[in-house]
């Protein structure tokens, strides 16, 4: 839409002139490129104008779209968290706030080694780990015969951003080890931003530093040269503890074996069992504070020295408060835990126990190995593993555990 | 007293294409624009029948009536005034009386225009388009001094002059009213105020309009009543046929 205006120049000023136009309208334009005398005729086009705003609106919207673009995107992926991963390569992954990993670094050589083998980059941590000790067993990092320890350390990058929550990392740890037939002693902490920085100043990973720190704490002489140098299932034998032991504190740990070991340590191996038989229902008082955190060991413990498979209340929950035992069929606070030891239990095999009607219904686990919690709808809750083999695991559901060996 | 510029338009078109008594009247009617013309000129007071100069721009007037070129955006009047200015230059040149009655308001590119044959017809359309270039500046420049008079400034008008077109219609019907209407302008000029009521009474144009118009209409009047002063800028308003 071109309007061009033609009138007499009237009035110059510095910047415009007024121009009358045939139809008697005064109007005031901007002056023409080489000036007006009074009474010239001139025209103006009122097209320009408007083309180069509107040019430079778009062209303003365009780059602050893309600055906005740039910026979200650097934010996004702008390293929130830290994932370490020490099996006995070390590897440390930074992730990104939509949990993707945005940088890997090895801390050992091995840990470079298994790194330049399996891209983690752009993947989600739950996939990263997974590829990672998937690879990490092909490599023989990890053994189905040898004692393995995966320590995994969570560290928020400044403490502001949510980290990744160290049970779905243990969950995924469990799972994968589960599916590759490696037991493990799996310990997963969580970590202050302020620990990671000392320990990347030492060139540890975290969760080796963390042992340091710890077992200072609880009068264990764990030098800095010995978690470079040593793998930590050696570590363990040397000093006679488990990490968890030294950690134990607020993450998530257990054991997962070998499922040919739970196998052969049944009596009647292939054998398919009464269903009745491996159902068992067992209560035990939740945990209260560090002295109550005694292992349950499960009849159909496996290799040595295999630790059991214990559940340390995270550190929120245990804030909640606690409650006494109630009776088997008792409701149950979410705080509070119990758990059940399953022995027998082989494919096909369905346990059941208490669940307090009307709550908690979220599915928790979905992976094998796992008793799940998902489908109870009133009183008695059932699961049915079909076709599976049953590890090691546990199920939390309203807070309490099932344990199955 | 208001000439009737249309008229005189009229007139002309038929008198280049032969009318006789059309071109009479024509003479006729513009005589006090000749007489006017020439006494500024000449700047004394001129009687028809005892001047010479007045039979010479009647002559120059009569020419410029054939020789008119529409095209070149000048209105007749002012075209007929600067052919009588050239023709009298001429005449006075030869009369020795230039130095005496000229000096000072005609320039020296003139009087070296007028030393060669005027018909020379390049030369005469540079000399017509500065000519009418200057006239036309140096009434602009009249009018915003007869605005100024009457507090308004060009800016003003920008301002309030209605951008919408029957709006503007409505106001410019106003003003010439106002100009033709001898005792209301009278009135105007003496207090330099717009006769609202009157006018609103006699146009039936809301007072409230009138008033939000007031700037407007009184240049507009301005202009159409003294419309022989400021012969470019009426023609130029009459040329689009909107300033109707």
């Amino acid at each position: 839409m071109e309007k061009v205006l033609t009138g007499i120049v009237v009035e110059v000023k510095a910047r415009s002139c007024i121009i009358l136009t045939p139809d008697a309208q005064f109007r005031e334009i901007p002056l023409p490129a080489g000036g007006a005398r009074p009474g010239e005729e001139v025209s103006f086009s009122f097209r320009r104008r408007p083309v180069y705003w509107q040019s430079l609106l778009v062209a303003a919207s365009l780059l602050l779209i893309l600055g906005a673009g740039l910026f979200y995107r650097g934010w996004l992926n702008q390293a929130v968290a830290f994932v370490s991963l020490d099996i006995n390569p070390s590897v440390e992954m930074a992730l990104d706030r939509r949990e993707l990993v945005c940088q890997a670094r090895g801390l050992n050589a091995a840990g470079k080694d298994l790194l330049s083998r399996v891209p983690v980059l752009g993947l989600p941590v739950e996939k990263a780990i997974d590829s990672l000790l998937d690879r990490a067993v092909q490599s023989r990092y990890l053994q189905p015969a040898r004692n393995n320890v995966i320590l995994t350390t969570i560290a928020a990058g400044n403490g502001r951003e949510p980290a990744p929550q160290a049970r779905e990392i243990y969950q995924v740890i469990v799972r994968s080890l589960s599916s590759a037939g490696v037991p493990a002693e799996v310990v997963v902490e969580t970590a202050a931003p302020e620990m990671r920085r000392q320990a990347s100043k030492l060139g540890l990973s975290t969760g080796r530093y963390l042992i340091h720190v710890e077992g200072k704490k609880k009068g264990l002489n764990i030098g800095l040269e010995e978690l470079k140098k040593e793998k930590i299932s050696s570590l363990e034998q040397k000093k006679g503890v488990t990490i968890k032991e030294v950690l134990g504190k607020h993450g998530y740990s257990g054991w997962v074996p070998a499922p040919k070991a739970v196998e052969n340590n049944r009596s009647l191996p292939g054998a398919v069992k009464d269903t009745a038989g491996s159902r068992v229902q067992e209560r035990v008082p939740p945990p209260q504070g560090k002295a109550s955190r005694v292992d349950h060991r499960s009849g159909a413990a496996v290799q040595e020295p295999a630790p059991p498979a214990e559940r340390v209340t995270p550190g929120k929950d245990r804030e909640l408060p606690g409650g006494g035992e109630e009776g088997a069929a008792g409701r149950q606070d979410c705080a509070r835990q119990v758990e059940v030891k399953v022995e027998n239990i082989n494919a096909g095999s369905e346990i059941e126990f208490n669940q307090p009607a009307g709550r908690d219904r979220k599915n928790y686990d979905n992976g094998p190995g796992h008793a799940g919690a998902g489908v109870f709808g009133a009183h008695f809750g059932r699961r049915v593993f079909a076709g599976r083999s049953i590890q090691a695991g546990y199920c939390q559901a309203g807070g309490r555990v099932v344990e199955c060996n | 007293m208001v000439l009737p510029v249309g008229n005189i338009e009229n007139l002309l078109a038929l008198a280049r294409a032969g009318d006789g008594t059309a071109r009479e009247q024509l003479l006729a009617e513009c005589r006090p624009f000749i007489t006017r013309v020439t006494a500024g000129l000449c700047r004394r007071h001129l009687e028809w029948g005892y001047d010479d100069e007045l039979s010479i721009a009647f002559m120059a007037f009569n020419e410029a009536i054939d020789r008119y070129e529409e095209d070149r955006k000048v209105p007749f009047l002012a075209y007929a005034r600067l052919l009588i200015k050239s023709r009298l230059t001429d005449y006075l040149r030869k009369e020795n009386r230039v130095s005496a009655h000229m000096a000072g308001s005609l320039n020296s590119e003139l009087e070296e225009m007028s030393a060669f044959s005027l018909e020379s017809s390049r030369a005469w359309g540079e000399y017509l388009d500065r000519e009418a270039a200057r006239e036309r500046e140096e009434e602009i420049r009249e009018y915003a001094a007869m605005l100024a008079e009457f507090g308004i400034s060009f800016s003003d008008l920008v301002r309030c002059a209605p951008r919408h077109r029957d709006a503007r219609q409505v106001l410019l019907h106003v003003s010439r009213r106002l100009a033709g209407d001898g005792a209301l302008f009278e009135q105007l000029v003496r207090t330099g105020k717009l006769p609202i009521k009157e006018l609103s009474l006699l146009t039936g144009v809301h007072r409230k309009t009138l008033e939000r118009g007031r700037k407007y209409i009184i240049a507009m009047a301005l202009l159409w009543h003294h419309c022989q002063e400021y012969l470019y800028l009426c023609h130029y308003l009459k040329a689009s046929g909107k300033g109707e």
